[in-house]
């Protein structure tokens, strides 16, 4: 209950807390058509195993992302503190520099931080680097903040003495490991050097540090949810804090995301953990379709099988990009997202093959010198396409948005514009896009720290995408896989998957149960083929009887099937086959092989028009 | 009082149930509550408590018994060190006459090692169709 937020407010006095409570599960039992005892076996598995599953199937879906700025500016700030010592004299390296280092990673005050790196032995010009990387936090020019840990978090169980011959040690393991290339070679020199070197700070402090000179290879072990989500993960990890143990949790952990995840960049895992504050949302957020983090993703792609729902989902994205909330109510959705197209804040096209550049940024179109005159002769002149009058009207809300004085790192819902391109795969992205698929990049947008403009090649105007444009794309993996895609857009884009969900669909249309009906024909066809073939929910959703479950098949589900398979009707067998023997459908007979003149003509496959409920159910059951 | 749920909640929960009642851990629970109701639920009435052993009351809390709940005799000792007590405080626990709250709070209170998890499953028991067992964000990964 605590997870749905319906823990009774309370006192403390378990009483009333109680007599609160058992008013709630009776409320639930007679929504849910549940006994008390049920209902109490249904919370255990929903905190137990249902949130586990959750949690793990979360994380297989994350994929690499752009890491937020400040964490970017961490990296980088370090890694220029790092580099620099690489021309420090070994013997001159004292706790002044582990302190340097230990700093960055703070949120301590830019004065003392300053006052820190300012006693070190980097050499002037490095300090002059870093103080420049610290001013434009600062001076808020930057909106990212340096520092993760709080003071407090930097416990280095070492006497003063010793600091100095530790500090060498440590900068030089990280001077060592911060040109290697990511590879197993590495993570044995770090395992060496790790129990002898750094035992004497907390893992948290060296999982930051190594994590920030190599994202890929090593995790930040830091925070109760981290923990947490470890254990929901049943990895076997052992005292997270203890630095000793730092390498062989790594190694657990390693082995957990190279078997299962997709994502390789550590940081999405910690990001993940802070989901553990909300379980809730690892559940709803299959609904809701999109979390307050992915405001920050600029581009992002939604991609899945037909019928998954992508495109019903832009709907709810750009509502909360613009809006930051979506309305329950699906008209009300539908109202409020035609009129942010009216206000021309959310635009929607579609690619097809012949879409190109001059439709998106600009071309050269003949035009009727006059319109009204029959002899008017043709001339040329150059227009704005579709993204380039968008990108250029959303500028001009952010350069009139007083939140553009003194902004922050604040999402700041009014000023979004959201573009929206069905079916992205479809289109040729460089001839659409052109050089221009640099500008999308975030870090390249106007108002971005590596603000990029570039001239256009007819109009010789000056045209970036300004930060304020979300593009919201859908493709289709049916039609081409993610490993088809264009490989430049693909760096600039955050996928997300839509997997076909069969909680959506009935679960008793005239006794049969659509939900399993659907999971069998995707476990089968991902045995056949793989899971971007799949058949998606949004087929099922509205059927009501057996009669709309034939049209469906008939009309959608068949031809789909035909198209996946090429018209291998083993395949096809196989897919629509009994549960209880494979060679065997309902769905399909063969004709007769009849012989003309002489010769056997090929046997015929046919599909059953008219399908009663028992061929279904004997799909699946 | 009045508590609405929201449609993306009731979508939730409607969507686990049927998910739990997949699961086979699931499955055997509800599948033994006919069992362990008709064995227990006679025991913890109002009008039979004074007749409840110390043996009876702890073989309820073990999970090989009640089929449900683990963990509910972790303090055994502890509550039946005073049957007298205990059996009292039950008395109380179950008395249809009095407010819930209070009856919640004092038998709670009166009996030392019996919290709000162990008095709910009684008042469960007691009386399955009224009464829901106190569920908090039980974590047992």
């Amino acid at each position: 209950m605590k997870i749905l937020e319906l823990w009774p407010s309370g006192t403390g006095d378990i009483g009333k807390t109680y007599a609160e409570m058992n008013d709630i599960l009776n409320i639930i039992k007679n929504e849910i058509g549940v006994d008390l005892w049920t209902l109490d076996a249904i919370w255990h598995y929903f905190t137990n195993k249902a949130l586990q599953n959750r949690i793990a199937n979360g994380l297989q879906n994350e994929i690499d992302y752009s890491v937020p700025k400040e964490h970017r500016i961490l990296h980088d700030t370090l890694n220029l503190v790092i580099s620099g010592y690489k021309n420090v004299p070994e013997e001159s390296i004292d706790e002044r520099d582990l302190r340097t280092v230990l700093y960055i990673l703070t949120d301590a005050n830019h004065s003392k931080k300053i006052d820190i790196i300012d006693g070190s032995n980097l050499s002037a010009e490095i300090k002059n680097e870093i103080y420049q990387h610290l001013n434009r936090v600062h001076n808020g020019n930057e909106s990212g903040k340096i520092g993760l840990l709080s003071e407090q978090d930097l416990k280095i169980n070492i006497s003063k003495d010793a600091q100095s011959d530790f500090a060498n040690k440590i900068i030089k393991l990280c001077v060592k490991i911060i040109d290697m290339e990511d590879n197993d070679e590495l993570f044995s020199i770090v395992e060496e050097d790790v129990t002898d070197n750094v035992h004497n700070i907390q893992a948290p402090i060296v999982s930051y540090i190594l994590h920030f000179l190599k994202p890929s290879m090593f995790p930040i072990l830091h925070g109760n949810n981290f923990s947490k989500l470890l254990k929901y993960l049943d990895l076997k990890v052992k005292d997270i804090n203890s630095s000793d143990k730092y390498i062989d949790n790594s190694k657990i952990i390693r082995e957990y995301r190279d078997n299962y995840c997709k994502f390789k960049n550590y940081w999405v895992l910690s990001d993940f953990s802070k989901k553990l504050d909300n379980p809730i949302n690892l559940f709803l957020e299959k609904k809701a379709g999109i979390k307050m983090s992915e405001n920050k993703q600029k581009n992002i792609i939604l991609y899945g099988p037909p019928g998954t729902g992508k495109t019903y989902s832009t709907i709810d994205y750009a509502l909360r990009i613009i809006d930051g909330n979506v309305p329950n109510d699906f008209s009300e959705r539908m109202k409020r997202f035609n009129e942010l197209k009216d206000e021309e804040r959310v635009k929607f096209v579609t690619f097809h093959q012949s879409y190109g550049y001059e439709e998106f940024i600009e071309g050269i179109r003949p035009v009727m010198s006059n319109e009204d005159d029959e002899n008017g002769e043709i001339r040329y002149s150059i227009q704005d396409g579709i993204f380039k009058e968008f990108c250029n009207t959303a500028l001009s809300a952010k350069l009139s948005s007083p939140a553009n004085e003194n902004r922050e790192e604040t999402i700041d819902f009014n000023e979004n514009f959201v573009f929206i391109i069905d079916e992205i795969n479809r289109g040729n992205i460089s001839r659409i896009f052109g050089e221009l698929i640099t500008l999308v990049e975030p870090s390249k947008r106007i108002g971005a720290e590596e603000s990029l403009e570039v001239e256009l090649p007819y109009s010789k105007e000056k045209f970036g995408v300004p930060d304020n444009v979300f593009i919201v794309a859908t493709m289709n993996t049916a039609d081409r896989s993610l490993v088809e895609l264009d490989a430049a857009l693909r760096r600039r884009f955050s996928f997300k998957e839509m997997k076909p969900k069969s909680d959506l669909v009935p679960i008793d249309v005239e006794g049969i149960n659509l939900g399993r009906l659907l999971d069998t024909m995707n476990s089968r066809i991902e045995d056949l083929y793989d899971s971007d073939h799949a058949i998606g929910h949004s087929y099922f959703m509205n059927v009501r009887n057996l009669e709309e479950l034939n049209e469906v098949f008939r009309n959608n589900i068949i031809p789909l099937l035909q198209e996946y398979f090429h018209d291998d009707y083993g395949k096809i067998l196989y897919v629509l086959s009994r549960a209880d023997d494979n060679n065997k459908s309902h769905f399909i007979y063969r004709t007769e092989a009849t012989s003309i003149n002489g010769y056997r003509a090929t046997p015929k496959f046919k599909f059953m028009e008219e399908l009663d409920k028992e061929a279904y159910i004997s799909l699946y059951r | 009082m009045s508590v609405s749920l929201s449609d993306g909640i009731l979508d939730l929960l409607k969507g686990i149930t049927l998910e739990a009642k997949e699961s086979e851990e699931i499955i055997e629970i509800i599948q033994s509550k006919d069992e362990v109701l008709n064995r227990y639920s006679p025991i913890f009435q109002n009008k039979n408590i004074e007749n409840l052993s110390r043996d009876k009351f702890s073989d309820f809390l073990k999970f090989e018994n009640n089929k449900h709940w683990t963990g509910l005799n972790r303090s055994v000792g502890t509550m039946t060190a005073d049957m007298k007590n205990l059996i009292s405080s039950l008395k109380l626990l179950t008395d249809e006459s009095k407010d819930l709250a209070t009856r919640f709070q004092e038998s709670t209170e009166a009996v030392k090692g019996m919290g709000p998890a162990v008095a709910s499953a009684i008042l469960h028991i007691s009386n399955p169709e009224k009464y829901g067992v106190w569920t908090g964000y039980r974590n047992r990964v």
